[in-house]
């Protein structure tokens, strides 16, 4: 079996994506389990969790209640969004982000000043991103006043050096502007290699085969090279996206505090279109080699 | 592949060039030529049959079957 498996790569191939898929759903099955098993109600309005308790204020006529309320939201939203981060630039982060997982983000807070002064506050930060993150069910992180806090279970909430993005699974490490300044230029540098060279991969060379077949040259060495070479190239950006993430958790790991952990159901949902594509070129590449054989003996029958 | 073709040697009995047999045969010259070099790698019984009718022998003549070591012996393999 064994033996038969190492001489059929396709079928190598197939077997372990099935196997990454099966963790990958039971990873998100069971993370999903632990979200309902804690029984968190979500307010739809704010897109909260809903507080336990709710203050009334029944003794006050309806116009001064009005008053309270909206002042108390207006705050609430100004808080809000002073302690919100803001992914700014994030077209070139995400792009490459999404080829390694990794990427330089500038960010921005912004807020319209209420106490006295009624200017509009605008604050911008750099970090390094590493994305694929998720925290775990009991972990709540959030950042207040400038600083980032990770909160447990049953536990008062302690000052961390990095931020998260729930919404992106991305964990955000504080740099120096001048840090990101020369990490934005070799990522753009990066950026533009790896689509140049994915333009002509998947765009030239999809071309080529397709003009090839239209001239009549089907099953040749030039059109088995390049399917080839597309579905390695796909199946090889799947596996990058998997793991690169996983080298980033290593280089960083002395500042990822303990309740950060990798989700693998987010790489796989992310990166399961590369490899359903890798494989799909890979069986027609197979199949193409099989009809050159076939052509080749053919061209040799008298 | 150690079948080896000696439609040559049958095309200088019949003292016949490769050019008519391949028109009386109805193949190209080309494949004719690629038959009788040994590079082929199957023969339509059609053309087998043509080819014996007209240099009236039997398929074996044509064909021989050779053992590893007497074939490359001869090839120089």
């Amino acid at each position: 079996m064994l033996k038969r498996l190492k001489n059929n790569t396709g079928i190598t191939i197939v077997i372990l994506l099935i196997i990454i898929l099966l963790i990958g759903t039971a990873t998100m099955y069971r993370s999903e389990q632990t979200m309902m098993d804690k029984g968190t109600v979500i307010d739809t309005a704010t897109n909260l969790p809903a507080p336990e308790k709710l203050s009334h204020l029944d003794s006050l006529p309806y116009f001064q209640y009005k008053i309270i309320t909206d002042s108390l939201q207006k705050l609430a939203k100004i808080e809000k969004e002073k302690n919100t981060i803001h992914p700014w630039g994030y077209i070139a982060g995400i792009s490459i982000m999404n080829v390694t997982g990794m990427g330089f983000l500038p960010t921005f807070r912004t807020w319209y000043g209420w106490y006295g002064d009624n200017k509009s506050h605008f604050e911008k930060e750099y970090y390094f991103s590493i994305s694929g993150f998720h925290l775990t069910p009991e972990a709540n992180s959030y950042f207040k006043d400038g600083k980032y806090y990770l909160q447990r279970e049953s536990r008062s909430p302690e000052e961390i050096s990095i931020g998260y993005l729930p919404e992106h699974k991305t964990i955000l490490i504080p740099i120096s502007s001048r840090s990101y300044s020369i990490g934005m230029v070799c990522m753009l540098i990066l950026l533009c290699i790896v689509y140049f060279a994915a333009s002509y991969i998947f765009l030239g060379l999809s071309i080529n085969v397709l003009l090839n077949i239209s001239r009549g040259k089907v099953f040749t060495e030039t059109n088995i090279r390049d399917l080839y070479l597309i579905a390695y190239v796909s199946l090889g950006g799947f596996f990058i996206e998997i793991i690169f993430p996983y080298f980033g958790s290593i280089f960083a790991m002395s500042i990822i505090p303990q309740g950060f952990s990798i989700s693998f159901s987010y790489l796989l949902s992310n990166a399961w279109l590369d490899g359903l594509i890798g494989l799909v070129v890979l069986a027609i590449a197979k199949a193409f080699s099989k009809g050159y054989q076939l052509q080749l003996e053919q061209d040799l029958t008298v | 592949m150690p079948i080896v073709v000696n439609l040559d040697v049958m095309l200088a009995r019949r003292k016949m060039s490769l050019t008519e047999l391949s028109e009386r045969v109805g193949i190209t010259i080309a494949n004719m030529s690629i038959l009788k070099s040994g590079k082929a790698k199957a023969v339509r019984f059609s053309t087998l049959e043509e080819i014996c009718r007209i240099l009236e022998c039997q398929p074996g003549d044509i064909l021989e079957y050779m053992d590893d070591a007497d074939y490359n012996k001869l090839f120089n393999k």
